[in-house]
């Protein structure tokens, strides 16, 4: 699959999601110690369940190396992408905005100190990618 | 940007899956191509062209105002 990691690193992200929710279980941790866990293993056993079935199954394997390979989903996954990255400036700003007028101001801030960093961090990614085309 | 995908696709007998096959593309990209949708890559414009043994200016129609 595009994009993959070889296969140790989804085990071992399927292994530590799982560990993480066990100790979490056992011991009185933090819930976002489960919730990082439940991410980590639902992503590692998704691709692992993914790649099985496409050893499995040449059907589904043809299928998704088209997808793969098919500009119009690409255009979508880049549109997506970018179109999220507007809603969490607005959104962050947004948040920002009324945490600090609510007297939450150390988290606002760091809702506005973020939407600075992603804004940085564009404008760096722009020159960059600028420069290749 | 307007297109003759549908009309030269049924002159050759190809149904939607057949011409995805061929240019190794999903369906649901030739639906949205012949609708007018998704306006395609270059490289695509010219794998659609080889295929129906055409030129782009054939199968696409340019009009003031597209793309903007």
């Amino acid at each position: 699959m595009k994009g993959s990691f070889p296969k140790p690193v989804y085990i071992l992200m399927t292994v530590l999601g799982i560990a993480l929710m066990v100790l979490d279980c056992a011991r009185d941790l933090p819930v976002a110690v489960c919730a990082a866990g439940a991410g980590l293993f639902a992503y590692g056993a998704n691709r692992l369940l993914g790649e099985y079935r496409v050893k499995k199954d040449p059907e589904y394997a043809k299928k998704m190396e088209i997808a793969g390979r098919d500009e119009r989903l690409a255009y979508i996954a880049d549109k997506s992408r970018s179109a999220t990255l507007i809603i969490t400036i607005d959104v962050l700003c947004v948040l920002g905005i009324i945490l600090m007028s609510i007297g939450m101001k150390p988290y606002g801030l760091v809702c506005l100190y973020i939407t600075c960093g992603i804004a940085v961090l564009y404008f760096i990614v722009y020159q960059v990618i600028s420069r290749r085309y | 940007m307007k297109n003759r995908i549908i009309e030269l696709r049924k002159e050759r007998g190809l149904t939607q899956q057949d011409l995805a096959n061929l240019l190794g593309v999903t369906r649901q990209t030739i639906i949205s191509l012949e609708s007018g949708r998704y306006n395609p890559s270059i490289t695509l414009a010219f794998r659609l062209a080889r295929t129906f043994d055409l030129n782009i200016e054939d199968i696409f129609i340019y009009e003031e105002g597209d793309g903007s």
